[in-house]
């Protein structure tokens, strides 16, 4: 019978023990609190980019304040930002230009990912304005399989992909092919069941995971929400850059990162990664065929989904070190198709996107063989501000920043003011063709 | 096996340490499912490393 006594006691400690820990852990309704005080953060943490909830509070909160929100999605190149001063976590913060810009994304996270976070984002209200701005990695289309499990599984967010799931504008269809891929890179099936099924099994399931789970992953998305700021500005120190100086500033700050090299490669990186490597010996073997068809049947379910959800994107093809990669398989040859193929995929979808693939042998437009830098991030920053600016200029207009937003609704909840603000730059952005190119290059113009 | 049924003799007149022990033991076993499940990483997904520097 003591012993009977004992074990009970025992059991009786642990539950009492995982009790505490799981009281302990912030409530939702706290994180809400948090993401509504403080809801700026033009680079949120890890954590939070798979909470789409939190992050639709922190754009209504800075919407209620009429301060418009745009998102820019993309990978590793968002993380680095250090000594750019064009970096767009670095521009938008220092530099107030009508709205506020969030940029999610990390290494690995690619398309699927991306097609997921737009369809949660619109579900938790987080993109009002119908639109998102993506940056199109070419590496991800350069491993035959597209994403690998590993990066996906990097990158996939429970939460997020529940309110995707949920989004009644996404056909069933749709939802059943973002089913299919996210269990084919790893996620398990009965997970998935768990965040698409509403039964009790189910919600048993969901509940039992967060109890085990829940306490660390809201304690994280505190830690990420207090890093968050109040929101300061009102649209009154808003500038109008001068995008020429800002490129001669870019090429500035390139030629002072990249001294090393005739490559327009930052000194560190050249000399860790490729200085040893063939320069100049031009690779003499079959070229790369093999762009991946996975990964494009990815980024047509991402642009499928912002269609079917009234979503406007803004895409950006960006470039690779062309002298680099001329002497890996990845010729200019091979590289060629993979740009047409990529345009081809854009201007079927009818969307717009910002080309930089003809800048492949231009300095400064990297900052390495692969991740963006200075030069490119002006022609983006601007492209930025051409398709955000717009609903900024609205949500801040007027003697108290907010009468933009609710007069004179039609039935697809725009305001005139934002009917003629997009005809603008339909106008603005229009050329031949099929597809729009929102910036016409550098090199085009020269 | 002598200290063992010495062990056991003990422990039948001492109930109270018997008990303890008891206690003890549950309460480690439940610490190491509990790190198992929570702690030590199992059902991870592998990690992610960077392939493309």
């Amino acid at each position: 019978m003591r012993k009977l006594i004992a074990v009970c006691c025992a059991l009786t400690l642990a539950l009492g023990v995982g009790a505490a820990y799981y009281l302990q852990a912030p409530t939702d309704a706290s994180l809400r609190d948090m993401a509504r005080e403080n809801p700026v953060n033009p680079r949120p943490s890890v954590a939070l980019w798979g909470s789409p909830s939190l992050l639709g509070e922190m754009v209504r909160a800075q919407q209620a304040q009429g301060r418009a929100v745009g998102f820019l999605l993309g990978s590793s190149e968002l993380g680095q930002s250090a000594e750019d001063s064009a970096h767009p976590v670095r521009f938008f913060s220092e530099n107030d230009l009508g709205f506020d810009l969030i940029s999610m994304g990390g290494g690995g996270y690619q398309s699927l990912w991306g097609a997921i976070e737009v369809g949660a984002l619109d579900e938790c209200g987080a993109l009002p304005e119908k639109k998102v701005a993506f940056l199109i990695g070419d590496q991800w289309f350069m491993n035959e399989t597209g994403c690998t499990p590993e990066a996906f599984m990097n990158s996939f967010s429970e939460e997020s992909f529940r309110e995707c799931m949920e989004n009644p504008g996404l056909t069933a269809e749709t939802k059943a092919q973002i089913r299919e891929r996210v269990i084919a890179l790893g996620v398990d099936a009965q997970t998935v069941s768990d965040l698409t099924d509403d039964s009790v099994v189910a919600w048993a399931n969901r509940a039992a995971a967060d109890f085990v789970s829940g306490g660390e992953r809201r304690g994280l998305l505190a830690e990420g929400l207090a890093a968050n700021g109040p929101l300061e500005r009102d649209g009154t120190s808003a500038v109008e850059p001068d995008w020429d100086a800002l490129d001669r500033q870019a090429v500035a700050e390139g030629e002072a990162a990249c001294t090393n090299n005739d490559y327009g490669i930052y000194d560190d990186y050249f000399d860790t990664y490729v200085s040893d490597v063939a320069w100049g010996q031009p690779y003499e073997g079959e070229p790369f065929s093999g762009w991946s068809e996975t990964e494009f049947s990815d980024l047509r379910l991402f642009l499928k989904v912002c269609e079917e959800l009234g979503i406007t994107p803004l895409l950006v093809i960006e470039p690779v070190n062309g002298e680099y990669y001329d002497i890996q398989r990845y010729t200019k040859e091979s590289r060629a198709e993979f740009y047409d193929k990529l345009r081809e995929v854009l201007d079927e979808a009818q969307v717009d996107y910002v080309d930089l693939s003809m800048h492949d042998y231009d300095k400064y437009y990297l900052r390495d063989v692969m991740h963006l830098g200075w030069r490119s991030w002006v022609q983006i920053n601007r492209a930025l501000c051409e398709f955000y600016g717009a609903e900024a200029t609205d949500a801040a207009g007027g003697s108290d920043g907010v009468e933009g937003a609710s007069e004179g609704d039609d039935a697809s909840g725009q305001t005139a003011a934002q009917r003629d603000a997009e005809a603008a730059a339909d106008e603005m952005l229009e050329v031949e063709g099929a597809g729009k190119e929102v910036v016409e290059s550098e090199g085009e113009r020269s | 096996m002598k200290w063992l049924e010495k062990a056991q003799s003990w422990l039948s007149q001492h109930p109270t340490v018997e008990a303890l022990l008891w206690f003890v033991t549950a309460v480690a076993c439940i610490a190491i499912l509990v790190w198992f499940l929570l702690f030590s990483g199992y059902g991870n997904p592998p990690e992610f490393v960077y392939e493309q520097f």
